[in-house]
């Protein structure tokens, strides 16, 4: 960001952090908004530190201030070759021979301090394909593609990176993951491996992982949006368990559920979503959605009009999910 | 040791037994040594061809590690309730030879993590009929990758044995599904025996109904892969 704002090479830029007696007033993440806050405030300083590099280059360049404009690391007079690097405006800010100081303090250092007026939502679509073993209730997962935007990205490998531990940590609570305790002695059942179902490798495919750069709904003047490092976890959650449940799975004791039950939801679940899509671009709609249609399967909806999760618990409950 | 359940304070080697040879006698037994890895019979010639469904048994037990240092006389002696070996020896009708005796796998194997050894008493080898119409179904647990329920299946002239692992506190045969396969041999028939929950173990990752029909279920996948 500090690089990419004043036109610098990145080895110029030092970053200062984990000693409370060398960097500003901070505090913790919350929610992961680091760099989404923090990187705004940097901005903000940057801005001053320009907006003051402007002066000092009006005085060097023996223009007018308002003439001055900032590109690519120069200082330059509008329309005119003339121009001063951030580095020789730095020089002169601090070794003030030739600088106006009956107006201006020598020195080229800013704070700024940023609270953001509201929160960002960074928005993503996540998409698995699932095989259901009817007959033992195992559930394998095909294929998983996911789309966000997080605004602008600054560390492309590192938000993968992030994408890919939230995915695997989602695919494990929707799939594989449990804390157990003894109902009675409170002991912890699950307090190893061997009985507490991290995902592994083996049990993940080759995630599809893209970022598509939208619209933030409240801009910060960093432009990112907050990364959580629960993101991908939670969207692959949700969109397994919701998709699981009415698939009548219920997470690894899910050796629990009747078979046949699995079986019936699967092909339940199944038909819905067949019949909550819009029709594919090659098939008249006509013959969309294929039967048996929603109305034959009434139930899905139950709960509210509004339910994304089809609950069907009773209409405005304080537990349907809406 | 691996598991962390134990902690012996003394160990003895006995690498120097030289009990990990496997051979076959007469083209009717194969004889595998008590120290033979289990990396060693997946990968053995004369297993994967005579007892096709121990190599495939063998091939998935643990992982890499295990499979490298665990012995099939330490699979057997340790009688866990979960382990595979056991299904296989019951299922192909093995015998375990020790430095005293020789016992027919169907009276080994007594009870939750117990055995007919005595104290002291030394396993030194394995042998089994050749089964050529062998084969093995694992149903893992998804946590430590055991057996919740594996089924060995064997089908030859005497006629057909199913062995199971990780469903009861010891391995067992399965004599409902034996008798609906002599008479019908086809995964159908598999799934059409029910299995009593009873005597069936239940546990967090799966309950005893689920475990009795988990049974037939892989009996029928191993029946198939056999046919």
């Amino acid at each position: 960001v500090v690089a990419d704002r004043l036109g610098i090479a990145l080895d110029d830029v030092d970053i200062v952090h984990g000693d409370t007696g060398r960097v500003p007033f901070g505090m913790g993440t919350y929610g992961s908004r680091s760099l989404a806050v923090g990187g705004s405030a940097i901005v903000k300083a940057i801005d001053k530190v320009i907006a003051k590099g402007k002066k000092i280059a009006a005085h060097l360049l023996e223009a007018a201030e308002e003439s001055i404009v900032f590109e690519g690391g120069q200082f330059k007079v509008a329309g005119t070759e003339r121009a001063k690097a951030f580095a020789e405006v730095s020089l002169a800010a601090y070794v003030p021979h030739n600088y106006p100081l009956e107006t201006l303090e020598p020195g080229l250092n800013e704070n700024a301090f940023y609270d953001p007026t509201n929160f960002t939502y960074p928005a993503g679509s996540y998409i698995c394909e699932v095989e259901v073993d009817p007959a033992t209730g195992t559930v394998k997962v095909e294929r998983f593609s996911a789309v966000d935007d997080f605004g602008n990205v600054i560390n492309p490998m590192i938000v993968e990176g992030q994408v890919h531990g939230g995915i695997a940590q989602g695919l494990g609570q929707a799939l594989l993951e449990h804390g157990v305790y003894d109902p009675h002695s409170g002991q912890l059942l699950t307090g190893s491996y061997l009985d507490y179902a991290m995902p592994r490798a083996d049990d993940l495919p080759a995630f599809v992982v893209r970022t598509a750069k939208g619209h933030a709904l409240h801009a910060q003047p960093a432009g990112r949006e907050g990364l959580r490092r629960g993101r991908g976890h939670r969207l692959t959650t949700g969109a397994h368990q919701r998709h699981l449940r009415r698939a009548g799975h219920q997470g690894p004791a899910d050796a629990r559920f009747p078979l046949h039950r699995v079986a019936r939801r699967t092909a339940r679940s199944l038909r819905w979503l067949t019949t909550s899509v819009p029709p594919p671009p090659n098939r008249p709609a006509s013959s969309w959605p294929p039967t048996p249609t929603r109305a034959s399967w009434p139930a899905a909806r139950a709960c509210c009009p509004r339910c994304a999760w089809a609950c069907r618990r009773p209409p405005s409950s304080s537990t349907c999910r809406t | 040791m691996r598991l962390g359940l134990s902690a012996p304070t003394q160990l003895v080697d006995l690498q120097d037994l030289r009990l990990d040879r496997i051979w076959v006698e007469n083209e009717a037994t194969v004889h595998i040594g008590a120290m033979c890895r289990h990396e060693q019979v997946a990968a053995s010639r004369d297993v994967q061809g005579l007892l096709p469904g121990l190599a495939m048994l063998a091939a998935q037990i643990g992982d890499r590690q295990v499979r490298r240092m665990g012995t099939i006389g330490g699979s057997i002696a340790n009688a866990d309730p979960a382990a595979c070996y056991p299904a296989g020896l019951l299922g192909l009708g093995a015998t375990v030879h020790t430095k005293r005796r020789a016992i027919a796998a169907d009276d080994f194997f007594v009870g939750i993590y117990t055995t007919a050894l005595d104290p002291g008493e030394l396993i030194e080898r394995v042998s089994f009929p050749i089964a050529r119409l062998s084969s093995w179904q694992k149903f893992k647990q998804p946590a430590s990758r055991f057996s919740l329920v594996g089924v060995f299946v064997n089908r030859d002239s005497q006629g057909v044995r199913v062995g199971v692992t990780g469903a009861a506190p010891c391995a067992f045969r399965a004599h409902a599904l034996e008798a609906a396969l002599a008479a019908n041999w086809s995964p159908a028939a598999a799934r059409a025996v029910k299995i009593d929950a009873s005597m069936l173990m239940s546990d967090l990752h799966g309950s005893a109904e689920y475990r009795a029909a988990l049974i037939p279920e892989l009996c029928a996948r191993a029946v198939a892969a056999i046919q």
